[in-house]
């Protein structure tokens, strides 16, 4: 681990790495603070800068969005009730009655404080256990890993948005694209319909178009909104005192927050809900959750910021993305030929390395930003939505081209952007498909793999005590929310006759 | 399907009035379940095709056929839950797509980008699209729209081409 540490800080010595790190935290800020775009949507469209760029400053610009972009989407929440990312919805709850009350900067600095302490906690836990799962998956064969990438799929399945089927649907649409291209067993040309396909779906154009043209499709139906009037800033200090009372609060939400984070397909938002439910239990004044009750916005920006290492957690150990974002990064690093897993540590120890300490370097200029830039952030949530809708799309198609210097690759972008456009429209969610899209060549080829140094026996995915496990687990992933569903849908139908339920 | 005429709130655009478009669940759901079931069809006659060089109990197009079936069964899951609730009557939620108009432009040029960029390369497609997305998306003062514009493709001088020397011409 020192020796990692020394190649990390090595790294850090260049000033591109610095430099990437604080553009990143700029952007991240950026994106956060303006509704509509996620941490998924923001690194994707950074990814086309970072192709020329050496790949640690590429991965340090990548983490810096994605921390920053979930500490500042509580800005407008609490400032505007509308919330930057997804998980600030929680935040505004409380921060945003605290606004109205004229506690704006009580909330902005316990939000910013919070999620500062919870990010740095949940780093330290990442760096702990990364290095046991590593040594934990090192023992991995191909039985294994197939196992793992069915556990995580059906997770995520599951887990993502509200209907189970629809998560299916889009995962098994997701892992029937990535056949498309050479077979990875036998170096089969498979449903190759033009030769950009040679080499498979090009995952930059798929992940830039069902994640941000999509997206500006969307934005094109609401343009016509005007942004939320904002009439006075507040002023916000570091005042560190003011989170004491908030110290057993902060960490259970890390915790929380954390092991939330390490689950494939529970994000932020799941973070940050069972956080502030937790907190309101354990309140001496839960009926005030919900009318601005600064604990509420502690436990969920502690939360939803935690959970950002958690989520790493997976990816670096064992090469699996438990959400959009990660499976963004994983990408990026695939494009400069580095792929995430335990070998990552003895091969590219200063990749790993360097997300832990730009994790804890970029935390103070977070802050910082966080604490006295809050005026340039509001000034953000007022850009015509008609701007960002255009200039992102025009990100997107740069991007898309910048790649592969290929118009095909623009073709696929803007093909996969109307497919998730569309998808949407039937609550089919597009996250599901880029997990599955990077996954999906792990479990085939792992699958695969087993079989042949087994003999084609199918036995080998159950005879091994880790795949076995995690096989099972799986099922029950799978089969336990049907029959809740159905348990669900037989109490209905019996109250609807008039017949009282049982208790549960 | 139903058009509700709304008040348009854009003071800027001059285009018609926003309008919405409501499609009952059932009916998406058919579509997309009928969508999903042709794609999941395509694979399996592909994959049917596919020669197996591989001598093991699972080859080439033996992966993607399980795929393919599983999303067939899904997709008419999805195709027969929407019959089912149109058969009985039973409203699902629906989904609504605001200014259809503009996101059909929306549409249009994202599709004429690429061949405009074939023709005429990526500084004057990326000028005229940029223009007539920013139009399309409410923005019609002149200022703001060069601005947006030359900015951008400034920023793509400056950046792609000078910092991270990557050609795009």
């Amino acid at each position: 681990m020192i020796e990692g540490f020394t190649a990390g800080l090595a790294a850090f010595s260049s000033w591109q790495v610095v430099a990437g790190l604080f553009a990143g935290v700029f952007v991240g800020y950026l994106v956060g603070a303006l509704p509509g775009l996620s941490a998924g949507v923001g690194m994707a469209l950074l990814i086309p800068f970072t192709f020329g760029l050496d790949p640690v400053v590429s991965v340090v610009m990548l983490i810096a969005v994605y921390m920053a972009s979930e500490y500042s989407g509580a800005i407008p929440a609490i400032l505007v009730n509308t919330p930057g990312e997804p998980s600030a919805a929680i935040t505004a709850l409380d921060g945003y009655p605290m606004r109205r009350r004229g506690e704006a900067g009580h909330a902005l600095t316990l939000s910013i404080l919070g999620s500062a302490f919870g990010s740095v906690l949940s780093t330290i836990l990442l760096i702990f256990s990364v290095s046991w799962m590593t040594k934990f998956a090192l023992a991995f064969g191909p039985a294994e890993y197939f196992a793992l990438a069915v556990l995580g799929l059906s997770l995520i399945s599951t887990l993502s948005g509200n209907s189970i089927i629809r998560g299916f649907i889009a995962l098994l649409f997701g892992l029937l694209l990535t056949t498309i291209g050479t077979d990875p067993v036998d170096g089969l040309p498979r449903f190759v319909f033009d030769d950009g396909f040679l080499s498979g779906v090009p995952f930059v154009s798929a992940l830039i178009g069902l994640f941000a043209l999509s997206e500006v499709l969307r934005m094109l139906e609401t343009t016509d909104e005007p942004a939320t009037p904002m009439r006075d800033i507040p002023g916000v200090s570091g005042q560190l005192g003011l989170m004491k009372p908030h110290m057993g609060n902060m960490v259970r939400s890390t915790f929380i927050g954390y092991i939330v984070g390490v689950i494939p397909g529970a994000g932020a938002t799941i973070a940050s809900i069972v956080a502030y439910t937790v907190q309101k239990r354990l309140s001496k004044n839960p009926d005030s959750f919900g009318s601005g009750n600064p604990e509420g916005v502690v436990a969920a920006e502690t939360s939803n910021n935690a959970c950002m290492p958690g989520a790493l957690a997976p990816m670096l150990a064992l090469g699996i993305p438990g959400k959009a974002s990660t499976a963004v990064l994983i990408g990026a690093l695939a494009i400069h030929g580095v792929a995430p897993g335990p070998l990552i540590f003895s091969q590219h120890p200063e990749i790993p390395y360097s997300i832990y300490i730009s994790l804890l370097v970029g935390m103070p200029f977070m802050v910082l930003l966080g604490l006295y830039g809050t005026r340039l952030w509001v000034r953000l949530t007022q850009i015509p939505r008609g701007v960002i809708a255009a200039i992102v799309c025009a990100v997107c198609l740069l991007g898309t081209f910048s790649e592969s210097k290929d118009i095909f690759s623009i073709w696929v972008a803007i093909g996969f952007g109307i497919v998730g456009y569309g998808l949407s429209k039937v609550h089919i969610e597009p996250a599901p498909i880029i997990l599955a899209l990077v996954l999906g060549y792990m479990m085939e080829s792992n699958f695969r793999r087993a079989l042949v140094m087994s003999g084609d026996e199918m036995t080998v995915f159950v005879s091994q005590p880790i795949s076995a496990v995690c096989l099972a687990i799986s099922l029950v992933v799978f089969v336990l929310p049907l029959i809740q569903t159905v348990r669900r849908r037989r109490r209905t139908s019996v109250e609807a006759a008039g017949y009282p339920s049982k208790a549960v | 399907m139903s058009m509700n005429l709304a008040d348009d709130r854009t003071h800027e655009n001059t285009l018609p009035p926003a309008t919405e478009v409501t499609i009952r669940s059932e009916l998406g759901d058919i579509v997309a379940g009928l969508g999903l079931a042709g794609v999941a069809v395509w694979f399996l006659v592909e994959a049917s095709a596919l020669p197996d060089y591989s001598g093991t109990a699972i080859g080439a197009a033996d992966f993607p056929k399980g795929l393919a079936i599983l999303l067939l069964l899904g997709s008419l899951g999805l195709l027969g839950g929407a019959v089912w609730r149109l058969a009985t009557g039973q409203a699902g939620e629906s989904s609504t797509i605001r200014r259809p108009l503009h996101v059909l432009i929306g549409v249009l040029l994202l599709v004429a980008f690429p061949l405009m960029m074939s023709y005429a390369g990526y500084y004057l497609a990326m000028g005229i699209f940029l223009t007539a997305l920013l139009y399309i998306a409410g923005i019609t003062r002149p200022l703001l729209v060069f601005g947006c514009v030359a900015g951008f493709l400034l920023f793509t001088k400056i950046i792609f081409e000078m910092i991270l020397q990557t050609p795009l011409s």
